[in-house]
C-alpha cells in the first residue's frame, strides 16, 4: 500500500462526507475507461484496457489439448494474472506474488465456469481433445482497482477471440484421428454474453466508494468485490482487507452492484463496437 | 526560437569545436547525445538536458517531501531525487518560535514534530556533492507540516524555478509547487483574501496576465503573514494541525485545480499559476465539471489556450 499521512487520510474522509473524492468524482462514479482490442496480432484475441491510470493488457491464445478427467466433454480456460514490477514499487521482486495468485484465483473462480462460457462448445472429441483457452493478463500500470480492471480486460479480450475452424480426419495409423486446423478467415467467435465483470467497493470509515484509486486503497479498511453479469445476476463475491463488513451493508452493496453493472457493460460494448468499425474502416482502406 | 531536440545516439556536432557537457559523449570524432532531450549551448559548451529525468536538486529549491524515517536527531525525507534528503532537528522551528539549543528531550520528542509518512514543505539548505547529502530546512513560516489538503505528482521539469512557490490562487486554493514535481493543494488560513469568481477573470491581454500574477503574489504574502502570527501565539498547534473546516465549494475548487494540473502534465505543458488559471477558466467556460476534466477529450480542449500562450 502506498504511504499516506494521517492528514491526507483525514482530508479524504471529510471529502466523503460531502460526496466529493480527490478527483471530483462522487462515491459511485467510475473513472474514464479506454479500450482497444486486437492489439497483439500473434494472439487469438487481445485487449488493452485502461481505467484511469490503471493499464491492463490481456492476450488470449487457444490451443488443442486434453480435457480434464472429471469433465470429459468440456474445454477449459487457464487464466494467469501477473503484475509487472514496473506497475508499482511494491510489485518489485516477489512482492506481487500474493496479489498475482489472488487475482488469478478470483478470475478463475468467476470466469472458468459453465455459467460464464459454454465450455461444452469447446469440446472437440469427447475424452480426447478439447480447446484450452489460455488467458494471460499483464498489469502494466497500477492506480488501484485491479480486480475490476482485470475482469473487464478479460471480458474485452474474450469478445475479440476467434477460434479456428477444425475438421477431424483419420490419421496415418489405423484408428488414429488427426485434427485439421483452418485459417483465420474461417473462425468463430465465442459467446461472451454471460461473462461477468467485477465491481469493487472500498470501505473507508463507514463510507463505501466504488473504483478506488491507489490513494483511497491505502485508506480503506475492507474491500468487497462483487461479480455481476449482463443479466444482472450475482456471479461471485470476494472480500479483502482487515476489518469486517456489516451484513446489512453487504446486502446494500450487492443491490448497488446490480445497478452499476449495466452502465459498465454499455461502455465496454460501445467501445468494442467502435474498435470494430475502426478496424473495418482500416480493412476497407487497404482493400 | 530554434530548439534542437536530439534522441539517444544522435550526432550533435563535430567534437573539435565544442566542449562536451552533461548528456554527451564522444564517438568517432563526433559529439553524440546520451539522452533524449534538448541541446543547450553556452559558448563552446554543449550539453543535452533530458526531457524526462529524476528531480535534480539545487540549493534554494522549495520542495515538498514525505518523511520516510525518524532517526536520532534528524528525519529522512523522500523528495523524489536520486537520494533521500535529511531534515535536521536544528533546522526546524520550535513551537513558540523560541531560539535555543536542541536538547536530548527534543530528540526524544521528535515524533511530536514530524512522524513517518507525513508531508512537509521545506527549502534545500545545502548539498554535499561528495556524500550526496541533501539538507533541508523549514526555518520560515511558509514551510513545515502540510495538512488538510491534496497531494499531486507531476514530472519535475514542468515546474520552473520562480520567485515564489507558495501561492494562493484567485479561486481561493493554496498551492505549493515543489520544484521536485510534488505539489500540495489546500485552503489558506482565514483572512481577507481577494477571492474572485473565475468567471470575472478575462485573461487575454498581457496586462491582465500581469494583474493576475500581482494579485496572486498579494494574496500569498497576506497568507504567509497570517501564518506568522499564528505561530507566535500557539505552542504545539503548529505541529498538531487541528482539522480545518473546508466547505463543499472550496473542495470542488481544489479538485478543479488538481485536475487542471493533471491535464497540463498530460500534455507536458509548464505548470505555473497562469497556466493553471487558464485551464480552470476554460473549464468553467465550457461547463466542464471537475470530475470530467480528466477525460482525454476534455483535456485537449482545456489545454488548447495554454498551448497558444506558450507559442
Amino acid at each position: 500500500m502506498k504511504n499516506i499521512s494521517g492528514f491526507e487520510r483525514r482530508f479524504i474522509v471529510s471529502g466523503l462526507k460531502e460526496n466529493i473524492r480527490s478527483d471530483g468524482r462522487e462515491m459511485f462514479d467510475y473513472r474514464d475507461i479506454t479500450l482497444q482490442t486486437g492489439n497483439l496480432p500473434q494472439t487469438n484475441g487481445s485487449s488493452l484496457f485502461k481505467l484511469g491510470n490503471t493499464h491492463i493488457i490481456t492476450g488470449v491464445k487457444v490451443e488443442i489439448g486434453e480435457p480434464l478427467k472429471d469433465h470429459p466433454n468440456e474445454g477449459r480456460l487457464e487464466i494467469s494474472v501477473e503484475c509487472c514490477p514496473s506497475a508499482s514499487p511494491e510489485f518489485e521482486g516477489r512482492g506481487a506474488e500474493d496479489l498475482n495468485s489472488e487475482l488469478s484465483g478470483a478470475m478463475n473462480k468467476i470466469i472458468n465456469t459453465n455459467s460464464a462460457l459454454d465450455l461444452k462448445s469447446l469440446c472437440i472429441l469427447e475424452r480426447k481433445k478439447c480447446w484450452i483457452i489460455y488467458i494471460d493478463v499483464l498489469v502494466l500500470d497500477s492506480d488501484g482497482n485491479l480486480f475490476d480492471s482485470v475482469s473487464m480486460g478479460i471480458n474485452a479480450a474474450l469478445s475479440d477471440v476467434k477460434i479456428p475452424k477444425i475438421r477431424v480426419v483419420p490419421g496415418d495409423k489405423v484408428g488414429d484421428l488427426e485434427i485439421e486446423v483452418f485459417g483465420e478467415e474461417e473462425s468463430r467467435k465465442l459467446d461472451t454474453s454471460k461473462v461477468p465483470i467485477c465491481i469493487t467497493f472500498a470501505q473507508i470509515d463507514g463510507y463505501n466508494i466504488v473504483d478506488p484509486t491507489i490513494q483511497e486503497e491505502s485508506c480503506m479498511s475492507s474491500r468487497v468485490t462483487i461479480a455481476v453479469n449482463k443479466n444482472q445476476n450475482i456471479c461471485g463475491m470476494m472480500m479483502g482487507g482487515t476489518s469486517g463488513i456489516d451484513t446489512q451493508v453487504l446486502i446494500q452493496l450487492t443491490q448497488l452492484s446490480i445497478k452499476i453493472g449495466p452502465g459498465l457493460y454499455k461502455a465496454l460494448d460501445y467501445m468494442t463496437n467502435q474498435n470494430k468499425t475502426k478496424l473495418q474502416q482500416k480493412n476497407d482502406l487497404i482493400i | 526560437m530554434n530548439v534542437q531536440v536530439v534522441n539517444l545516439g544522435e550526432v550533435i556536432t563535430n567534437e573539435n569545436e565544442s566542449i562536451r557537457g552533461h548528456g554527451t559523449f564522444q564517438k568517432d570524432g563526433n559529439l553524440v547525445s546520451s539522452v533524449a532531450g534538448i541541446v543547450h549551448r553556452v559558448n563552446k559548451l554543449v550539453s543535452v538536458k533530458p526531457l524526462r529525468s529524476r528531480y535534480h536538486p539545487e540549493v534554494g529549491d522549495v520542495v515538498v517531501g514525505r518523511i520516510t524515517e525518524v532517526l536520532r536527531n534528524n528525519w529522512k525525507v523522500d523528495i523524489g531525487a536520486r537520494h533521500d534528503a535529511f531534515l535536521g532537528l536544528s533546522a526546524i522551528i520550535l513551537p513558540g518560535g523560541v531560539q535555543r539549543r536542541r536538547t536530548s528531550t527534543d530528540e526524544m520528542n521528535m515524533r511530536n514534530f514530524y512522524k513517518e509518512d507525513e508531508l512537509i514543505s521545506a527549502e534545500i539548505q545545502k548539498i554535499n556533492y561528495e556524500t550526496f547529502k541533501i539538507s533541508l530546512h523549514t526555518r520560515s513560516f511558509k514551510y513545515g507540516k502540510l495538512s488538510d489538503g491534496q497531494f499531486v505528482t507531476v514530472p519535475p521539469m514542468l515546474i520552473k524555478r520562480s520567485k515564489s512557490h507558495y501561492l494562493v490562487l484567485p479561486n481561493g486554493v493554496l498551492l505549493i509547487l515543489g520544484c521536485n514535481g510534488f505539489i500540495w493543494l489546500s485552503i489558506p488560513e482565514e483572512s481577507e483574501l481577494k477571492i474572485k469568481k473565475i468567471s470575472n477573470w478575462f485573461i487575454s491581454t498581457t496586462t491582465e496576465l500581469q494583474e493576475l500574477e500581482d494579485e496572486i503574489n498579494e494574496n500569498s504574502n497576506k497568507s504567509i503573514k497570517d501564518k506568522n502570527m499564528d505561530l507566535e501565539t500557539n505552542n504545539f498547534d503548529f505541529y498538531k494541525k487541528k482539522e480545518k473546516m473546508i466547505t463543499k465549494e472550496q473542495r470542488l475548487e481544489i479538485c478543479r485545480v488538481r485536475n487542471a494540473i493533471l491535464a497540463l502534465s498530460n500534455s507536458f505543458l509548464p505548470i505555473y499559476p497562469t497556466s493553471i488559471m487558464l485551464v480552470c477558466k476554460k473549464s468553467i467556460e465550457e461547463n466542464i465539471n471537475p470530475k470530467e476534466m480528466i477525460k482525454q477529450k476534455n483535456m485537449i480542449i482545456l489545454t488548447s489556450e495554454v498551448k497558444e500562450l506558450i507559442k
